[in-house]
């Protein structure tokens, strides 16, 4: 049995199953022992949503252990901590100065959501986290940020944290990323083109797997398949063939219709992921 | 059902869905019928590029393809990749000032997934629909939440111009603020000012000085830039006006994500009333109607790929009453599905 990572961050293009993924993960390691836990990083804006998210409900509903940033609150805790007072950090949060430069600078959101991420683990060296992160180019701008931030901040309280960052995130096995491509030559195109970006863009070792293959599914190949399911298969056949050598593994198409059943029926496939 | 051509097509929906390739092919389908199209993706994964084999150095200029498929068809409409970068461009011609380009800040604030990318996009059409030279704009538009992001960006600008930053300038001495603050009770103003001085001071220590001053630099030049920003607000009422615009709300039955869509289409009630379409993307039905299973996997797999459907259809059903559905194209290429799926609109003309 491999080692876990600390932070498992869970991309790749919109509707490729990241969330579906991120929990079987959590859920997997769960079984195994890890004190692991499903992130989520909810909003961008600083808007408080009155309900739950789809994404925390349905971890909720399987107990499955969670945890929802949400931007206000880790702005208002970060910028508190560092001037030392609570009110003053909610008063700085709330001015419209403020909310124009966490809405216009990209990726300073993400950098307050990652500098609460890596507190959560360095306060508890046993947790380990797996991040349900932003979609493909949302993703490559939160790893780049820790590096542009330095460059643009250069000094101050939030260039130091920046650089604490870095050598959290860059050190050996602590992060690991894994990067989700669907069976179609478009998606799969995608998911390695973003793995090139992100070994540009920060030393994090990333791996891409293929979901909801057909192939991988038990007892297909013994099956008479009609001409769509054959049309599929072939599908994924010559995917395989042109860029074989890029995908890590295959996690399996579930038959099932619910999202819960279908993370119980993952969670088997994922000691591959870890 | 018939779908009259308007002079805004808006494809919106969450990830994955087939967004960018069904827009694509709803504007060769209209340029197809003689149309003057320009078919524009603000979304930036830039899928398009590959579906129309577009190099990355155009990205931000509009691109003539003479014939989408092969040579000697009769196919030509423009396309663009958004650009905030030459956006930025554009506005810095109009205003005659290359300040916007200079600005460290600014430089930062138009990368690809800076906090300027949907408002740019407005600004981006709005200057395109002045150029009166097109029949239908077609729109991709970026995933989820960002879409209401673009939705918003116009109320964002006119809400940004108000009042925000008027008091920082003042405080700063700068030029619009300090003049329109004269105008207001001096004594307010002296309040507000502490405050800007007490934030400022607070965000120096966590910023460092000189990044806060440069991004006051860095609004100060949109402010000045005001009358070009404020001007994207006219394009605003034409997407609300349902004449000049059709909305699609594009899912596909391949994702259990018909709750989010459906919050979605909640998020932006004022775009999809009565009269938007939903594209219910990706069907196997008939697909499906054709086979018969000889063994138990074989009838577990069909049932599944069945109910999936039907859910989603009954979804729909409640809400909306204009649901288009699209066959799933089992091509490998990008171009292959784009022509098939362009032919899949004939059924609405």
């Amino acid at each position: 049995m491999s080692r876990s990572k600390r932070l498992y961050i869970i991309t790749g293009k919109g509707g490729v199953g990241k969330t579906t993924i991120a929990l079987a993960l959590t859920k997997h390691l769960n079984s195994k022992g890890v004190k692991a836990r499903y992130l989520n990083f909810t909003t961008s804006t600083l808007v408080d949503l009155e309900h739950d998210i789809q994404e925390v409900r349905l971890a909720k509903s399987m107990g499955i252990p969670h945890c929802a940033l949400k931007l206000k609150d880790t702005a208002v805790e970060f910028v508190g901590r560092k001037l030392k007072s609570q009110t003053v950090g909610s008063w700085v949060v709330k001015t419209p100065f403020f909310k124009a430069l966490l809405s216009m600078i990209p990726g300073f959101n993400y950098l307050l959501y990652l500098g609460k991420t890596l507190d959560m683990l360095k306060n508890d060296p046993e947790l380990v986290l797996v991040l349900d992160s932003p979609s493909s180019g949302h993703a490559l701008t939160m790893l780049e940020a820790t590096k542009n931030f330095g460059e643009i901040f250069q000094s101050g309280i939030l260039f130091d944290e920046t650089q604490r960052m870095i050598g959290y995130l860059y050190s050996d096995g602590f992060t690991q990323i894994n990067i989700l491509s669907l069976p179609t030559l478009m998606a799969a195109n995608e998911a390695i083109e973003l793995e090139k970006e992100l070994a540009n863009a920060a030393p994090i070792s990333s791996k891409v797997f293929c979901n909801n293959s057909f192939k991988e599914m038990q007892g297909i190949d013994e099956l008479d398949l009609p001409p769509f399911l054959e049309a599929k298969f072939s599908a994924e056949k010559e995917i395989e063939k042109r860029l074989g050598e890029h995908i890590h593994a295959l996690i399996k198409h579930s038959l099932s219709n619910e999202d819960g059943t279908i993370i119980d029926d993952l969670v088997p496939d994922m000691e591959k992921l870890i | 059902m018939k779908i009259q051509a308007k002079p805004f097509e808006i494809f919106s929906g969450t990830g994955g869905v087939g967004k960018t390739t069904l827009a694509a092919s709803r504007a060769i389908h209209l340029a197809e019928q003689g149309l003057s199209v320009l078919l524009i993706t603000i979304d930036p994964a830039k899928r398009l590029k590959e579906v129309l084999n577009i190099k990355d150095e155009d990205a931000g200029e509009i691109v003539e393809i003479a014939h989408p498929f092969q040579e000697g068809e009769k196919i030509a409409l423009d396309v663009e990749l958004m650009n905030p970068e030459a956006t930025v461009k554009r506005v810095s011609k109009i205003i005659g000032s290359d300040e916007l380009l200079n600005n460290r800040i600014m430089k930062v604030l138009t990368k690809p997934y800076g906090g300027l990318n949907e408002i740019l996009s407005v600004i981006e059409l709005q200057m395109n629909m002045t150029k009166g030279k097109y029949d239908v704009i077609v729109l991709d538009t970026p995933p989820g939440s960002h879409f209401l992001d673009f939705l918003e960006s116009a109320e964002k600008i006119r809400a940004f111009f108000d009042q925000s930053f008027v008091e920082i300038f003042t405080s700063l001495g700068k030029g619009p603020g300090a003049k329109e603050a004269k105008k207001g009770a001096r004594f307010m103003t002296k309040l507000v000012s502490t405050g800007v001085k007490k934030l400022l001071g607070y965000l120096s220590r966590v910023t460092g000085a000189s990044f806060v001053d440069d991004f006051i630099d860095a609004i100060y030049i949109i402010y000045q830039s005001k009358e070009v920003f404020l001007s994207a607000l006219d394009l605003q009422k034409e997407l609300r006006n349902p004449s000049k615009s059709n909305w699609f709300l594009v899912t596909s039955v391949e994702q259990n994500k018909i709750k989010e869509a459906m919050e979605l289409s909640e998020g932006a009630k004022d775009v999809f009333k009565d009269e938007a379409f939903v594209v219910l993307n990706k069907c196997l039905e008939s697909q499906l109607q054709d086979w018969q299973p000889e063994n138990d996997l074989g009838q577990r797999v069909k049932d599944s790929f069945a109910q999936r459907e039907r859910r989603h259809e009954k979804i729909l059903n409640e809400k909306f009453t204009k649901i288009l559905k699209f066959s799933e194209v089992l091509k490998l290429e990008p171009l292959e599905h784009v022509r098939d799926l362009k032919d899949q609109w004939n059924r609405y003309d």
